[in-house]
């Protein structure tokens, strides 16, 4: 008789661990406020008195009987939280460079959770060392495990065609992220994909926000406040993405008084306002931006620029009470354009739109030392192939989002915990686009729960483990995918370390045969079913990451840093190739590696500001589908697929020269792979004694093997200068800058069919001004 | 500082900035072509089927460019010649230029020449600059379908058809199923024919080739596609599924006619390299003739399949 497998209730046991796993999780996160449910605790909020707006970075810290006992830093919010203290009469002392410190006296008795918020004076005299130790918490080089802050005044230095700086514009400066030129609005994040990028709005989640010239995003500077880029090894409180993360949060309105702004350049005109509705109450701010190419560059510029876009932006916040404080954000884009140059044929025009509007509940409970934070949202985009109002491919998905996070804040250890809720539903009308694929209309639930501990071990060692159970509608079972990072500082020396597993259910499919090809369409994965025609049935996509870096800031005017970084991908969706000279294609399985290295020199003095980052990396692709065998004579083809950049270089330098601010970038990057043909000829299915006159034939397009060559380098200079005049009431600010200085050549797409090629922009001279009023 | 001072610092800084800006305007020299297509010497491919069931044999040309365009309606640079290499006997092709259905143009080159069994053919297209494609190809001998006796078993009946002889190989095998049905309700009996293909069966033995024909496969295929015809409305149980013929059908081809799996299947044939055999060019000749048999199975094997034999009605 046989003996039963041992492995025979692997299936099961693997299921009972994963929700074994899922409850441990909630013990963890209810334990540490169970622990301290006795002791006291002090939270509040910190804002500038002038504008009422948040203070991130202020120190808090308390003292009792000359000695220290805690202190904690606010976060993005202003928000400090110190509990598991001793009931005793403590000094808080609330400071930060360049404002008054505020001090106080406080009794706090057992059990109670004291909210205590402040408003911070500006001290004159120190404001210039503010905004130098502000800037320090975020720079070119301050890279630590992927995670990178992003701060207005980083992007106003990268040089644009605007007077206001852009987010795309200082993304593109950033090795490891590879953009397929200087329109489409694609960004491939060290080796992963546009539709694997997690793109949030004050947590609202964005499908595409970078506009179709490469210079602008739905993220005007003026709108922001920070935004963090995880290039991978993200925490665990991120899911349903595998490659990346852009976290944007937007700036709050002036609490007090009414400013705003008015731009024009060669490219975009823009409007922002902001002001309080109800003074230290509710503020808002919002902006309009609208292109206008056709009058503005499109007419001196000896190159072909079919491309409108645009977008709205808007958020209230408000202060409901001491310990709740909610905003609402919403946001419009819309793009058009024609990217292969050919304005004639309707399939050569792309166009697409975002919509978005979220709420952000920040709750600070009165029973327990947490922070609670809501989130709600809802955001849609609409993408199509040919005119809109008779679109010959049209895509869709909208999702809706629901979010509870908490964040406990202790002694030495922080924990976040948090569950998601999101809804998706797509639709799209190919045309017969991707032949094996079954798209129609589905609505797909998510839900997502983690839990995340910050420990300080001592010593400079920092520890972040965390773990997300992602429930997916592939599987009843959840996903469960660890994530770790850790931080250990000596000195001026730092080493970190980032990884976890990622999987990722609604999928983003884009022919990359060629780089014009942008249009996006939304699938889930479905249960597997033999019965049914779809590749993509059976298992999401899933990414293992790996990162190790070191930083160092030798002296307070260098900083630099150097990170390894490892992921790898599974179950892919790639279009097949064929032969046939035809846009339409079929999905392969593929999977793929991207391996690399970023290094970073950042370099900042007071009158100087410079960087130069190199990226060196490799992705493969190993395609996987069943003909590949029999085309190549072997199971998988691995090949550099066409986001592949091997060597990036990006040199920024801005320094203040008679008065005018003079900022210039030069940007380099090897060559992206491309398919080379050798020829074309025909083709007739021989497949029955027929006559060769009765029989019809195509054209075909002789392929070596697909990727096989590389397009020729991409370098190009960009410098702008800018003055500000101080006019009063108002400011006016003037700039002019020069796109493409020495005029490089620089290809965007080559059809291979009809050889024709697509080149980036030619030397282009902008000029912007910018009125605002403070 | 002082204000001299400060100026020469910010002089200085320009001059800086600037001759790294004339430093880099020199790499603005290096302009880099991109070469989409790097072309080929091969000159033709061709296709078409020799074959000696047809009293003109045809060989469609496509000329390897360098661009894709649509087909002339100029006369093309190539003389096609066609040589009987079992007797030596050649004779030119002519060009015969056609519109589709799509109206592009195709060049067709066609002789009027009944090929022989067993004899190889030799097809060369010549450029006039002396580049040229060939492809050579044997005609199979004749051969015909003998239908063997039926093997049936507990769960399977098999009508195995036989091409006997020295053969190369056998493609594209099919058998059509003339049936009768009457839908529940219905006033009277329907005949329908279904065709079964059988692309991966043929396979070579002792004798020639050999094709297993499932008769109890098909019956669940043929039920199947009666019930999507009928969109699910049942058949009157009294009638059944009468099998009234089956007609095998298939190529005799030469080994070069080799399909992948058997599958005529263009997503794959299309990519050079694939089911080719034009030397020196690309495309695919043939040569075979077609073989097709109608026979009814013997009562036993139809109703053990089950289907109802036509005289249980």
């Amino acid at each position: 008789m046989d003996r039963p497998s041992r492995y025979s209730f692997g299936p099961l046991r693997g299921r009972c661990a994963r929700w074994i796993v899922l409850l441990a999780m909630f013990l963890a996160a209810a334990l540490p406020v169970a622990v301290y449910a006795q002791s006291a605790s002090i939270n509040g909020f910190v804002t500038d008195e002038v504008d009422g707006r948040p203070l991130e970075f202020v120190n808090a810290a308390l003292s009792t009987e000359g000695e220290f006992v805690r202190g904690a830093a606010t976060n993005e919010d202003g928000l400090y939280l110190m509990s598991g203290l001793t009931p005793a009469v403590y000094r808080i002392e609330i400071s930060f460079i360049g404002y008054e410190t505020h001090i106080d006296t406080l009794e706090l008795e057992a059990g109670e959770n004291l909210n205590y918020n402040v408003a911070l004076s500006p001290a004159d005299e120190e404001l210039d060392e503010v905004l130098v130790e502000s800037e320090r918490t975020a720079g070119a080089a301050r890279v630590t495990a992927g995670q990178q802050t992003v701060r207005p005044a980083d992007i106003d230095r990268v040089p644009g065609p605007d007077v206001s700086g852009d987010l795309a514009t200082y993304l593109t400066t950033q090795p490891g992220i590879v953009t397929t030129g200087d329109r489409g609005g694609q960004l491939f994040i060290r080796g992963g994909e546009p539709s694997q990028n997690l793109v949030q709005l004050d947590g609202i989640l964005l499908y595409q926000p970078f506009h179709i010239m490469g210079f602008y995003s739905a993220f005007p500077a003026d709108n922001i406040n920070r935004v963090d880029i995880y290039a991978g090894g993200f925490g665990s409180r991120f899911g349903g993405k595998i490659s990346s993360v852009i976290d944007v949060a937007s700036r709050n309105g002036n609490m007090r008084e009414f400013t705003g702004s008015g731009s024009a350049s060669s490219f975009l005109n823009s409007v922002h306002l902001e002001g309080p509705l109800w003074n230290d109450r509710i503020s808002f701010i919002a902006s309009v931006r609208e292109s206008n190419i056709d009058r503005g560059a499109g007419r001196y510029v000896d190159a072909d620029l079919p491309f409108t876009f645009g977008d709205r932006f808007a958020k209230v916040h408000g202060i409901l009470t001491n310990h709740i404080r909610a905003s609402v954000t919403g946001l419009q884009t819309h793009d058009r354009g024609v990217l292969t140059g050919n304005r004639q044929e309707p399939g050569d025009e792309v166009g697409w739109r975002n919509q978005a509007i979220g709420l952000r509940l920040m709750m600070l409970p009165r029973f327990f030392a947490v922070l609670a934070e809501l989130h709600v949202s809802h955001s849609s985009f609409e993408s199509e192939i040919g005119p809109r109002e008779d679109p010959l491919r049209e895509a869709y998905i909208k999702n809706t989002h629901v979010a509870l996070n908490s964040t406990y804040f202790g002694d030495g250890l922080d924990v976040r915990a948090g569950s998601e809720l999101r809804v998706s539903s797509l639709n799209s009308q190919l045309g017969g686009l991707y032949q094996n694929v079954e798209l129609r209309f589905a609505t797909v639930p998510q839900w997502g729960s983690y839990l995340h501990f910050d420990f300080d071990v001592g010593n400079g060692l920092r520890i972040r483990p965390g773990i997300r159970a992602q429930f997916y509608k592939v599987r009843f079972d959840p996903y469960l995918e660890p994530r770790v990072s850790a931080v250990w500082q000596r000195g001026v020396h730092e080493v970190s370390m980032a990884g976890g597993l990622y999987h990722q259910e609604i999928l983003g499919i884009s022919d990359r045969r060629d780089a014009a090809s942008v249009f996006t369409v939304w699938a889930n994965v479905p249960k597997s079913n033999p019965n049914i025609l779809n590749v993509l049935q059976g298992s999401p996509q899933r990414a293992y990451h790996g990162i190790l870096g070191y930083r160092a800031t030798p002296t307070r005017w260098l900083e630099l840093s150097v990170e390894g970084y490892y992921k790898n991908l599974a179950n892919l969706f790639i279009s097949d190739w064929t032969a046939f000279p035809q846009l339409t294609s079929k999905l392969q399985p593929a999977s793929g590696t991207s391996v690399g290295a970023d290094t970073r020199v950042e370099l900042r003095t007071q009158r100087f500001y410079g960087y130069i980052n190199y990226g060196l990396s490799s992705t493969r692709y190993a395609a996987e589908d069943a003909a590949i065998q029999l085309w190549y004579g072997e199971e998988s083809l691995n090949f550099r697929p066409p986001h592949d950049r091997r060597h990036q270089v990006n040199v920024l330098m801005s320094a203040s020269v008679l008065g005018f601010d003079v900022s210039a970038r030069w940007d380099f990057g090897s060559g992206l792979p491309f398919s080379q043909a050798v020829g074309f000829d025909g083709f007739v299915l021989v497949d029955d004694v027929r006559k060769a006159v009765d029989v019809p034939g195509t054209r075909r397009v002789i392929y070596e093997r697909p990727f096989n060559a590389v397009l020729p380098t991409y370098h190009r200079m960009d410098v702008s200068v800018e003055r500000a005049f101080d006019l009063g009431a108002v400011n006016l600010a003037i700039q002019g800058s020069v796109i493409n200085v020495y005029d490089r050549r620089n290809i965007f797409y080559l059809d291979v069919f009809t050889q024709e090629r697509v080149d980036q922009l030619p030397l282009v001279p902008a000029f912007g001004l910018k009125i605002s009023y403070d | 500082m002082h204000p001299i001072h400060s100026l020469i610092v910010s002089v200085r800084r320009a001059a800086v900035l600037l001759m790294g800006l004339a430093c880099i305007v020199g790499l603005s020299a290096c302009e880099e072509d991109v070469t989409a297509v790097t072309g080929t010497d091969l000159a033709y491919s061709l296709y078409g089927v020799v074959s000696p069931q047809l009293d003109t044999q045809w060989v469609r040309v496509f000329p390897i460019e360098g661009r894709l365009t649509p087909a002339s309606p100029e006369p093309l640079d190539a003389d096609l010649t066609v040589t009987n290499r079992t007797t030596g006997e050649s004779s030119t092709m002519r060009d015969s230029i056609i519109a589709d259905f799509a109206g592009q143009y195709a060049h067709v080159f066609w002789s009027p020449l009944t090929a022989e069994h067993e004899h190889t053919y030799r097809i060369v297209a010549r450029r006039s600059d002396g580049a040229e494609s060939s492809v050579e190809v044997t005609v199979p001998m004749m051969s015909e379908i003998v239908v063997e006796a039926p093997r049936i078993r507990t769960n399977e009946v098999v009508l195995p058809v036989l091409v006997p002889g020295d053969i190369p190989r056998v493609v594209a095998a099919e058998a059509v199923f003339a049936v009768s049905y009457l839908p529940a309700g219905a006033p009277e009996i329907l005949t329908n024919s279904f065709s079964v293909p059988y692309y991966s069966e043929p396979h070579p033995v002792q004798e020639g080739w050999r094709v297993p024909i499932d008769l109890t496969a098909a019956f669940d295929d043929i039920r199947g596609q009666i019930a999507e015809d009928l969109e699910d409305a049942p058949l009157d149980s009294r009638v059944g599924v009468i099998l009234l013929n089956v007609t095998a059908r298939l190529i005799v081809a030469n080994e070069a006619w080799n399909p992948p799996n058997g599958q005529f299947d263009a997503e794959l044939i299309v990519q050079p390299g694939v089911m080719e055999n034009v030397t020196d060019g690309f495309g695919f000749v043939g040569a075979g003739y077609r073989l097709s048999r109608q026979w009814a199975p013997p009562d036993t094997a139809v109703v053990r399949a089950g289907f109802r034999a036509p005289e249980d009605q």
